[in-house]
């Protein structure tokens, strides 16, 4: 074998290793967030050792922890294995973001990968897709996002097949940027798309596939949108039963998959919340949301976080039903304090804004004197 | 008790592969190199005839591998290559993978090697992570699974190439992390070695979940096994701290979502509950705030 050829194989197989890691270091955005900027600033220190003549400034993300020493055989900027730890290393990186500022990151790692890869690169399709959802997480449904979405949606269609994987992803990705928008056409034929998906991933991965778990949820949080939009009470409590029922298995497998204090089972905590409120069960609402804050508070070391925002948010609202409004006004403001921490002009920011405006009126009614 | 990281880098695939790639005499690894690559020029080319589109990826077999593989290569005959691969491996730099076992095949033991080989630094990456962040059993067995998703991604036409499927060195890592629970592992009934043979079978349905949807990412094909590869290597019992936190969440899960008629906590056990967790807080402030006393346990509890 020459040296020539000895040498693109030693260069391959530190690409393979570069790979291998990052599916590794994959694994640890489960972990605490912290634990999560430990595991980005050694992707960093693998990436700058090992990639030919790349400076990670501007792709947006951290510098590595150590000077780069660099040794055995460089891998160039180029090759997919490097695409794809840079991005393990954002989704990493994003654990010490705010959410308003993420979109910023992924584009500029889009753009660096833009420079050195075909447009149609597969990789490079997917990368931007991603930078998309960032846009979407912040709040931005606007009509260039969702023609975007609605691009990468085709380029898996025409290139993957209608029931490929990730010609499934990029459909919730689409749902996920309509329910953003919550007008009303949007919501009802959105909840049909959702219905849609869950049935195509049922048959193909099973009910209790993380990828299946993912579009029940989303389908959930569409009938609970609905729900809560209805103005006919029989349709309203059809629609939260509908969504209790599902959301409840759905959250039983994730405690069963990934723990009890996992991000995603709290999310489903907080969606049983929801429905048991829109059901009349205000008081078993609360005690969900307490849970839910509870294992959120273990599962982040007291960190909190915007979805530790969601339920204080959700906790405002439960106890404003339950005639408390001194606590629903404390939780509506620290939900607030952190959704504008993050992401000051999102729509979370706006809807906890919304409600202690709302709490303010009611209390200062409850004031005024009887007339 | 050795690190998972120390086991996995004693296995016997592990030992040879550091002899092989060591071994300088006549450019030995790289004449071994030129073979692989060759195997893999076949197998691309076969692959791109019989693909019926980019999503499914069917087992390929070529026929007279070893010659195929000698024209590729540019040897003179296949005689070279089947020296290497045949099973009486006398004066061979580098013994074969596969031993000297005659039932195997000279191309059945080249195609065993280049998987492996093709694989190896795939499962390096996963340990240098792995180890640096002291991973769980479960932790270690996504991380590989997936770096085993991904090379079958990146190399579909060797890992449909008969038998399709992982490369041989799966089953001892399999081993070595279905024996790593056993340091905690109280609660599971079943042996290491059954536990070992299921997570086999479940790397084998990985890749075959990625040879079936080219599209399927190394996250989605390990999603399909996720629950019984966590169920065969969590460990239930490992620290009570997280039995109380899992009977916690059981606990309120059931309660606030339990049928109609059914009891699920007797008001005196509720109370036994609560005598219980006071206690419990008291104890727990101390770890919670270090450097700050614990406060003092309820009235009339204290000596309790």
């Amino acid at each position: 074998m020459t040296p020539d050829a000895l040498a693109a194989d030693e260069q391959a197989r530190a690409a393979a290793r570069l790979r291998g890691a990052a599916e590794a270091l994959s694994v640890l955005q489960r972990r605490a967030p912290a634990e999560q900027q430990r595991a980005c600033r050694f992707a960093m220190d693998l990436l700058a050792a090992q990639v030919a003549a790349a400076d990670w400034t501007p792709a947006g993300l951290p510098g590595p922890a150590e000077p780069a020493q660099r040794a055995g055989y460089l891998v160039p900027a180029s090759h997919q294995a490097v695409l794809r730890l840079a991005r393990s290393a954002m989704m990493l990186y994003c654990a010490e973001l705010r959410i308003a500022d993420r979109p910023g990151h992924w584009d500029r790692l889009a753009e660096f990968f833009a420079r050195r890869l075909p447009p149609s690169d597969p990789e490079l399709v997917r990368l931007r897709e991603r930078a998309t959802c960032a846009r979407v997480d912040a709040g931005d449904t606007s009509p260039e996002v969702l023609n975007d979405l609605l691009g990468a949606l085709g380029f898996h269609r025409a290139r993957d097949g209608e029931d490929a994987y990730l010609t499934a992803l990029a459909r919730a990705n689409l749902l996920m940027a309509c329910r953003q928008r919550r007008t009303g056409a949007d919501l009802a034929s959105s909840t049909v798309l959702a219905e849609e998906e869950v049935a195509t991933r049922t048959s193909r991965y099973g009910a209790g596939h993380p990828v299946t778990l993912v579009a029940r949820s989303l389908l959930t949080l569409h009938l609970l949108l609905q729900a809560e939009a209805s103005s006919d009470e029989a349709e309203r409590l059809g629609l939260a039963g509908r969504a209790l029922a599902e959301i409840t298995g759905v959250r039983a497998a994730r405690d069963r998959l990934f723990g009890v204090t996992s991000p995603n089972a709290t999310r489903s905590r907080r969606y049983e919340a929801r429905a048991l409120l829109l059901l009349g069960q205000g008081e078993r609402a609360r005690h969900c949301l307490e849970y839910a804050l509870a294992f959120e508070n273990a599962h982040n070391d007291g960190q909190e976080t915007p979805g530790t925002g969601q339920t204080l948010y959700q906790l405002a609202r439960v106890n404003r039903a339950l005639g408390e409004p001194g606590k629903a006004l404390d939780q509506a403001k620290r939900a607030y304090r952190i959704f504008s921490r993050h992401n000051p002009d999102g729509t979370s920011a706006r809807q906890a804004r919304q409600l202690i405006g709302e709490l303010g009126a009611d209390q200062a009614l409850s004031l005024e004197p009887a007339q | 008790m050795p690190s998972i990281r120390h086991e996995l880098e004693i296995t016997r695939t592990a030992r040879w592969y550091l002899t092989a790639r060591g071994a300088q005499r006549g450019g030995a690894w790289g004449e071994r190199v030129r073979c692989y690559a060759a195997l893999s020029a076949v197998l691309a080319e076969h692959a791109a005839r019989d693909i019926a589109g980019r999503r499914r990826q069917p087992p390929i077999q070529p026929r007279a591998v070893l010659t195929k593989v000698a024209r590729r290569a540019h040897f003179a005959s296949a005689e070279p290559v089947y020296r290497r691969w045949r099973h009486k491996q006398d004066g061979q730099p580098i013994v074969r993978w596969a031993g000297r076992d005659p039932a195997v095949k000279p191309g059945a033991a080249l195609v065993a090697e280049a998987k492996i080989t093709a694989f190896w630094p795939y499962r390096e990456g996963v340990i240098k992570v792995a180890d640096a962040f002291d991973m769980t059993p479960a932790e270690w067995a996504a991380a590989y699974l997936r770096a085993l998703a991904a090379w079958a991604g990146d190399d579909r036409p060797l890992a449909a190439c008969h038998p399709a499927g992982p490369p041989e060195c799966v089953i001892e890592d399999m081993a070595v992390l279905a024996a790593s629970p056993g340091r905690g592992y109280r609660g599971g009934a079943m042996p290491a070695a059954v536990r070992a043979a299921r997570l086999r079978e479940l790397a084998g349905d990985v890749v075959r979940h990625v040879l079936d949807d080219g599209s399927i990412t190394p996250l989605g094909a390990f999603n399909t096994v996720r629950d019984e590869v966590h169920q065969l290597l969590a460990e239930p019992l490992a620290s009570p701290a997280d039995q109380v936190v899992r009977s916690v969440a059981e606990l309120s899960d059931r309660i606030l979502h339990h049928g109609d008629g059914e009891n699920v906590i007797t008001a005196e056990q509720a109370s036994h509950i609560l005598g219980l967790l006071d206690g419990l807080s008291s104890l727990l402030a101390g770890f919670a705030m270090p450097g700050q006393d614990p406060p003092p346990g309820p009235a009339g509890k204290g000596d309790r």
